[in-house]
């Protein structure tokens, strides 16, 4: 009788700590982080969007993107930058609406497809002559982006 | 029967326990590890071109050139490094220049070879990186024969990039060779005074040390992000000075080098710490 006591004891702590262990060692699978070089690379389709009228912006808004394993952009984010009025602009919530429906070519790692995440740099100089939204290394080969 | 029963279970309750143990601590093993590969294992100040390195027991002046790999100490070289650093010696070899690797202990134990070294690499000398006044992994320095560093990189390099990474490693042309310079405060009020142009770069990125003021001017551009943002915000025609006093003197030197690849080939770090001759050169 004590023996089975024992054994029953020894079960629910082992399945209790069965539970606990698998609750926190559960593998983790994050997406791995591209360069931006490498992340603009892999863009397959993608759309910009042109400045605003009477818009005066300029400076650089930075995505924060990350993709499904397909390669299709799951979410996306404005990186918080020094200026805030870029941040909060019209141009950012353009590019962070249109930048969803960006596609990627699939990254695999070891042949299984990955979900990936990168930032995209965004040009914006809306105050020129000639007004351009702009994503250097994508559109501006001029100045490869590194 | 059920008493063996209920042994049994006991016995396969404790081994799941066990079995699920140690896989927690491989997880807590292999986060820390890619923590540690984060942060970099290694953040000191490190050798510049123009710096002198000196390796014990080898001479260098049997060769014009010799090529030096600082590789990693503590954890498995990554793919992506150890496809750079292979190119490197390729090249290398196809230019008969002599290769030296130097490692941290872990990479030189005998069963350290088995495990994620890359095969073609040469066996590592018995000197830790740091003694050579290298404080970042991966590096790969160019030695002429007097010891001095003419060329360096630093880090691995984007997929695909490996080749062309190397191509500007050797190449002959461009201003590469020039040591990274150091400015003092001083130097940038005499200039200001002087109404020289130039221009001040705070590096700081949005979240980092909020608690410093910049000085007056500086333009606000993380370093990380100068390579791309430098040839949109940057005039390549005046001096670039990168306030190395908010970030680390490794995070500095890493700007400064983005900088000059993206054509600036006038920057220079306020205050930025360096590493200077190798401490094993005075032995």
């Amino acid at each position: 009788m004590s023996m089975s006591l024992a054994g029953v004891i020894s079960i629910v702590a082992g399945v209790s700590l069965t539970a606990a262990g698998l609750g926190g060692a559960l593998p983790e699978t994050p997406a791995i982080r591209l360069p931006t070089r490498t992340m603009l690379a892999k863009v397959a389709r993608f759309a910009l969007p042109t400045c605003p009228i009477g818009s005066t912006a300029k400076g650089f808004i930075i995505a924060r993107v990350e993709t499904r394993a397909d390669g299709t952009v799951q979410t996306v984010s404005i990186e918080p930058s020094w200026d805030r009025n870029l941040e909060n602009s019209p141009e950012a919530k353009s590019i962070q609406y249109l930048l969803k429906n960006w596609s990627f070519k699939p990254e695999t790692l070891r042949g299984v497809p990955v979900m990936v995440r990168s930032r995209i740099f965004f040009y914006v100089d809306c105050h020129s002559p000639h007004p351009m939204i702009a994503v250097p290394g994508l559109t501006d080969t001029r100045k490869e982006a590194r | 029967m059920r008493l063996e029963t209920l042994r049994n279970c006991a016995v396969a309750a404790c081994l799941v326990v066990l079995t699920v143990t140690t896989y927690q601590h491989l997880g807590n093993t292999s986060r820390r590890a890619a923590e540690a590969r984060r942060s970099g294992p290694m953040s000191g100040p490190s050798a510049d071109v123009g710096d002198r390195i000196c390796i014990p027991g080898i001479d260098l002046t049997k060769a014009a050139s010799n090529l030096v790999l600082a590789v990693e100490e503590s954890c498995p070289a990554s793919v992506r490094s150890a496809r750079l650093l292979e190119a490197f010696v390729r090249r290398a070899r196809r230019r008969h220049i002599p290769v030296y690797v130097v490692a941290g202990p872990a990479r030189r134990l005998a069963d350290a070879a088995a495990v994620n070294y890359p095969p073609g690499l040469p066996k590592p000398l018995a000197i830790k990186p740091t003694d050579l006044g290298i404080g970042r992994i991966p590096t790969v320095a160019l030695l002429d024969s007097a010891g001095v560093v003419r060329r360096l990189q630093i880090g691995s390099a984007p997929e695909g990039e490996e080749d062309r990474t190397v191509d500007e490693f050797f190449s002959d042309g461009g201003n590469a060779t020039e040591p990274l310079r150091s400015v003092t405060i001083e130097e940038v009020q005499a200039m200001r005074k002087r109404r020289e142009s130039f221009q001040l770069v705070d590096p700081r990125a949005p979240e980092e040390r909020p608690d410093v003021t910049p000085l007056s001017g500086a333009l606000r551009i993380p370093a990380q992000d100068l390579g791309i943002r430098g040839p949109y915000e940057l005039s390549g025609s005046s001096l670039i000075v990168v306030d190395c006093r908010i970030i680390g003197g490794f995070a500095c030197q890493a700007a400064l080098l983005r900088l000059r690849s993206s054509g600036f080939t006038r920057a220079a770090g306020l205050a930025l710490t360096r590493m200077g001759e190798s401490p094993l050169c005075g032995s």
